[in-house]
């Protein structure tokens, strides 16, 4: 049952324009750009463009069209409806956010791998390439979620969600400063730490402050999810 | 067999107090008619029967269990149809069904289902581009989807227009002569009257009134009124009254009074002429409930 909502959910979101711009032209422009502007960048630079860019992925895709379909979808009351059916709260949920995940993560691969084709080495730290996908996804939906529990419309999300795009821009920002103080505060910040597991792994290290705050960061954004998300729209 | 028990339910929304200890029982098979004025706890008390609200009091049990902990099991045998549709808009009409025939496990045929609500011709065409009583058809299709034991349906027949309300509730007759148990809530007093076995209805979070259709109806008394001339009034069980040449008898015992007056008339050589004897209607009854 969560497998039929999810190939629904999967082809509604190709159906809407605005969607389909959000998950197709995203991922095709910084795919161009890194061809254009990045592929006679040296190697050690690549990282942190991979880390920068994989931020933009997680927010511009599955932030963004997690908030924009789970405020909608409760709007229209569709939630509400779902849960009438025989597919379990999680279920319903699992059947929304399980193509907005599937889409990221193939977005993600398919930039990675386009930027590897062009010049970017290959990662050193496999693994912590892939915690920083496992965790980055689902921290991006969560934050989605979350937003969505404080957004009566989706035109409202065009307010809400600025918050969270702009913490995790200003967390890749601070990241690079040469304050280590700053740098510190960056990587704990939402998002930004899965961006760094994606640098640091790329580079070969491995960023333990980034990763305690990205699990920090799902566990509270679950907690504030489960407390706080209403089946019906807000009043 | 009884399939909801509803024992002093109460819900509170914060301080307010929304349902305040109703009682009722649907039987399999019987249409059951929740009635009440705007903001009486009917949609709160539909919710609490469906497993979306924890009561704050009381005992609800469905086929025996409790809706609230009991969710998912109740769900594959209710079918349920909100006040409001919660269609998602770039569906088709077809789409939209077999999206639902995904998310249950009874089974059905989604062009049986779209003849029934008399939407075959609308099945391309996205839910959002459907009027406001097409959804409310598509979401009673998708309520009744697979023929569920028991239909919770919250006005169903709001925004139908009267051709479509009679066939929806035809299929709802249908069902229920079929043996599915249905509990519904409808503004349309005519509809409950013509339909429902067991009614209630409910005033500031209590069932003011509740049973089969003749025992609510029995509540008020029966109106006796014809028009006689100028005379000295009938003796009878009933409240008697002259107004302007109008006599109108309120009472408890219809027979008795309706032979009564019928054997003053003849005594006395009097005409009655448009001569009316009836049930008071749940219409009286809502308001006279409104009123107190």
């Amino acid at each position: 049952m969560v497998v039929h909502l999810a190939l629904t959910e999967l082809r509604l979101l190709f159906r809407k324009k605005l969607t389909l711009a959000s998950v197709l032209l995203v991922p095709a422009v910084l795919c161009v750009t890194a061809w254009l502007q990045l592929r006679d960048l040296p190697a050690s630079e690549w990282p942190v463009q991979l880390g920068f860019t994989y931020v933009m992925l997680l927010t511009l895709s599955v932030f963004l069209v997690a908030t924009t379909v789970f405020t909608a979808r409760r709007q229209s009351l569709v939630l509400k409806r779902l849960r009438t059916s025989e597919l379990s709260d999680n279920g319903v949920f699992a059947g929304i956010a399980g193509p907005i995940l599937v889409v990221g993560l193939a977005q993600s691969v398919i930039y990675f791998g386009v930027s590897m084709a062009v010049g970017a080495p290959v990662p050193s730290q496999v693994a912590v390439v892939l915690v920083g996908l496992v965790l980055g996804l689902p921290s991006a939906l969560l934050a989605g979620i979350v937003t969505a529990a404080f957004s009566r419309s989706v035109e409202v999300t065009q307010v809400t969600a600025i918050p969270v795009l702009l913490v995790a821009m200003a967390g890749m920002f601070m990241l690079r400063s040469p304050d280590d103080m700053v740098a510190t505060i960056g990587s704990a910040l939402p998002l930004a730490g899965p961006g760094e597991l994606i640098a640091e792994g790329w580079a070969g290290s491995v960023p333990i402050v980034s990763l305690v705050a990205t699990i920090g960061w799902l566990l509270v954004m679950g907690f504030v999810a489960h407390r706080f998300f209403k089946w019906e729209p807000r009043q | 067999m009884n399939v909801i028990e509803v024992s002093g339910l109460t819900y509170r929304y914060g301080q307010f107090v929304a349902v305040a200890g109703v009682d009722f029982t649907v039987r399999q098979g019987e249409i059951f008619a929740l009635l009440g004025t705007n903001g009486a706890g009917k949609t709160t008390t539909l919710e609490v029967v469906e497993g979306f609200r924890k009561p704050a009091g009381g005992r609800v049990r469905v086929f025996g269990l409790d809706p609230a902990a009991d969710r998912a099991a109740l769900s594959a045998r209710t079918g349920v149809m909100s006040q409001q549709t919660g269609l998602i808009g770039e569906l088709t009409v077809a789409e939209t069904l077999a999206l639902w025939a995904g998310l249950t496990s009874r089974k059905d045929s989604v062009p049986s289902l779209l003849s029934t609500v008399e939407l075959t011709h609308r099945a391309d065409v996205p839910v959002e581009k459907l009027s406001g009583g097409e959804r409310r058809r598509l979401d009673f299709a998708l309520a009744i989807w697979g023929r569920p034991p028991l239909v919770i349906l919250d006005e169903p027949t709001t925004g139908l227009d009267p051709e479509s309300r009679q066939h929806l509730w035809q299929t709802v007759e249908h069902l229920r002569d079929a043996g599915t148990s249905v509990l519904l809530t409808t503004h349309y007093l005519e509809e409950a009257q013509a339909l429902a076995d067991q009614v209630a209805i409910m005033h500031a979070g209590k069932v003011q009134v509740a049973g089969t259709l003749s025992e609510v109806l029995s509540e008020q008394p029966a109106r006796i009124t014809a028009k006689v001339p100028d005379v000295d009034l009938p003796k009878l069980l009933g409240d008697v009254s002259l107004v302007d040449g109008q006599l109108t008898v309120h009472t408890r015992d219809m027979q008795t009074d309706l032979y009564e007056l019928l054997r003053w008339a003849d005594r006395n050589a009097i005409r009655l002429r448009d001569l009316n004897a009836s049930q008071a209607s749940l219409q009286e009854i809502f308001l006279a409930i409104g009123k107190a």
